[in-house]
């Protein structure tokens, strides 16, 4: 059963499309890695699935229940939405204190999450005090005040350093069980490819991939990087790997060549036979962010423009 | 680096089966009764009745010459004003309006503070009742200005007594119906203070930010409605700032308390309907 489902969503504020006709479904259990650069649609499509701003168009459900009627499901799901929020005045606690009264949940919970983002003896501690990391930590312990069998964090790892980011992903990773499903949007290919289990990629508004992120690794291409040692003996090199039928994408004086890592001896020895000595030979593979720009077919401000242009013409013709 | 660990039991936590209503009032109450809102509501008030009470017993008018300082009524204060039935919390009319901005002022910050800080977005995802979360938060308002209201009556009555004394204030038509006085005194200084606080919450809502609730509320008050009065001084009175210290003061010459109590809760009930149907019905896009 999905935990999430979305029909044609639409979501339009005068003439911009924010949410463009998506249709996808979050499978129950794991991290869900919600994928796009900023200003793709994530938080408007995250805001529309939870009930603070109403769709233009199409269906959604939300474990089960229609996302027109957020009363259904609001005390199953957790979220923190743009960052986390407090008022800095009040202690942790008390900030949990008055999110677990408004969900009718016990203050003994407060305990338990405090313990489960690592927080516990900073409860009396002003939120105004605490740096960004503890404050999203704080945050995700608000959401999990009603043990939510769905957990939507918007950009959770924003503004942290390496440790930090480390810590949010060892936590989510530990929070996404058979049970609880973890969604996660956030514009950081790496981090969403070394956390999740599926995909939803989005960018202006439109659907890219929906799926298991092993799926989409599947078409990552492998190459393999090298470079001669001095640029005159590139033509050799270029003879060699033509000689063998290879296909190569040439950067300056190095070559891609597409062939799996396994084949980097390969390279080395048709380049030993041209008699050419390399600098470089490196077998590399596509990440996130590579088959995400090939999805795309560019960057966005190549995109952006041509999109602009397309206005242009459109409004010429 | 801190360890965190995530645990996968159960629900354990025992869900309180408590009205959605009385869930929001007691959520919001935790943020109201923050220690901003606790020392700068409650201290801002006990500093403004004993200074206002000061200025009224300092710079009491001689009847004859009809000066000195203003009374609730717009009038100069004279002895006699203080000496009858009620007269220890005399300085109340003039209290309130200066503790009307200042309730206006904290109801638009706690409004408007949901929207500049995003907990706005927290709040209504995990209550998706947006009458009821509203709702929750005008009644833990109300309830915190009640407690301020008591402060200032109870403050204003302390010092009367001295000042009393001071400025040789016959304090024995005080003790007429003195319990009656005080509760009257008390209702018509609240309630006026209350709807301030309605307008604050109103403006907040509909602009969604408290630094331009907080503006737009005090120039109405200070700057409108005295433009107003220039052009058309016959509604001076009808207009939210006039009927609220009319009856504050008790109803004036312009204006019987009857009116003016009807007149507030006819603004008191525009306002609270202004705002839930905004709140509401608007997309939360903080």
């Amino acid at each position: 059963m999905s935990v999430i489902t979305a029909e044609g969503l639409t979501r339009r504020f005068g003439e911009l499309t924010a949410v463009d006709n998506l249709t996808f479904e979050v499978p129950r259990g794991g991290v869900v890695g919600f994928v796009g650069p900023n200003g793709s649609g994530k938080s408007t499509t995250i805001r529309v699935l939870l009930g603070l701003i109403e769709a233009s168009d199409g269906l959604g459900t939300v474990l089960g229940e229609p996302i027109t009627h957020p009363e259904r499901f609001a005390h199953r799901v957790g979220a923190l939405i743009e960052g986390p929020t407090f008022i800095g005045s009040l202690t942790a606690w008390d900030n949990l204190r008055s999110m677990a009264a408004l969900r009718g949940i016990s203050e003994r919970r407060i305990h338990e999450v405090l313990d489960i983002v690592g927080l516990t003896g900073r409860e009396q501690d002003k939120a105004s005090t605490f740096s960004l990391g503890m404050k999203q930590r704080l945050g995700i312990a608000a959401a999990l005040l009603p043990d939510p069998e769905l957990l939507v964090l918007d950009e959770p790892t924003n503004g942290l350093d390496p440790a930090g980011i480390v810590e949010i992903r060892t936590l989510l990773k530990s929070l996404a069980d058979g049970r609880r499903t973890v969604v996660v949007s956030s514009h950081l290919m790496s981090e969403i490819q070394a956390m999740a289990d599926d995909l939803v990629v989005i960018r202006f508004g439109k659907l890219l991939y929906s799926g298991s992120l092993a799926g989409l690794m599947e078409d990552a291409v492998q190459q393999v990087i090298a470079a001669p040692e001095f640029g005159v003996d590139l033509p050799q090199l270029i003879g060699a790997i033509e000689g063998r039928g290879w296909s190569y994408t040439s950067y300056g004086d190095t070559l891609h060549v597409e062939l799996a890592a396994a084949n980097s001896a390969d390279v080395g020895r048709a380049a030993n036979e041209a008699g050419v000595t390399l600098r470089q030979l490196t077998p590399r593979q596509d990440n996130l962010e590579d088959i995400f720009l090939r999805l795309t077919g560019g960057t966005d401000a190549e995109l952006a423009a041509s999109r602009g242009e397309q206005r242009t013409s459109g409004g010429a013709s | 680096m801190t360890t965190i660990s995530a645990t996968t039991a159960a629900p354990s936590h025992a869900v309180a089966s408590s009205p959605g209503l009385v869930k929001t009032i007691r959520s919001e109450w935790i943020r109201v009764w923050r220690p901003s809102f606790r020392y700068g509501g409650f201290g801002i008030l006990a500093l403004f009745s004993i200074l206002i009470s000061y200025f009224i017993y300092s710079s009491l008018a001689d009847p004859s010459a009809a000066t000195g300082p203003p009374g609730p009524a717009g009038a100069a204060t004279t002895a006699a004003d203080l000496e009858q039935a009620g007269g220890m919390i005399y300085p109340l009319g003039t209290i309130s309006t200066l503790a009307g901005i200042v309730v206006l002022s904290l109801w638009a910050i706690a409004a408007a503070s949901d929207y500049d800080t995003g907990l706005i977005r927290v709040l209504v995802q995990a209550q998706p009742s947006r009458l009821r979360l509203l709702g929750g938060k005008i009644i833990a308002l109300s309830l915190f200005t009640v407690l301020l209201s008591a402060v200032t009556v109870l403050v204003t009555s302390a010092v009367a007594r001295p000042l009393a004394r001071a400025y040789e204030i016959d304090t024995e038509p005080w003790k007429t119906d003195a319990a009656a006085e005080m509760a009257s005194g008390f209702f018509n200084f609240l309630v006026p203070v209350l709807v301030w606080g309605l307008i604050g919450l109103m403006i907040a809502v509909l602009t969604r930010s408290s630094g331009t609730a907080i503006g737009v509320g005090i120039g109405w008050l200070l700057v409108v409605e005295g433009l107003i009065g220039i052009w058309a001084p016959d509604i001076t009175h009808l207009l939210p700032g006039g009927t609220l210290s009319a009856l504050a003061a008790g109803g004036t010459s312009d204006l019987s308390w009857a009116s003016a109590l009807g007149l507030t809760l006819l603004y008191g009930a525009i306002t609270t309907s202004v705002s839930l149907f905004v709140f509401r019905n608007r997309d939360i896009v903080s």
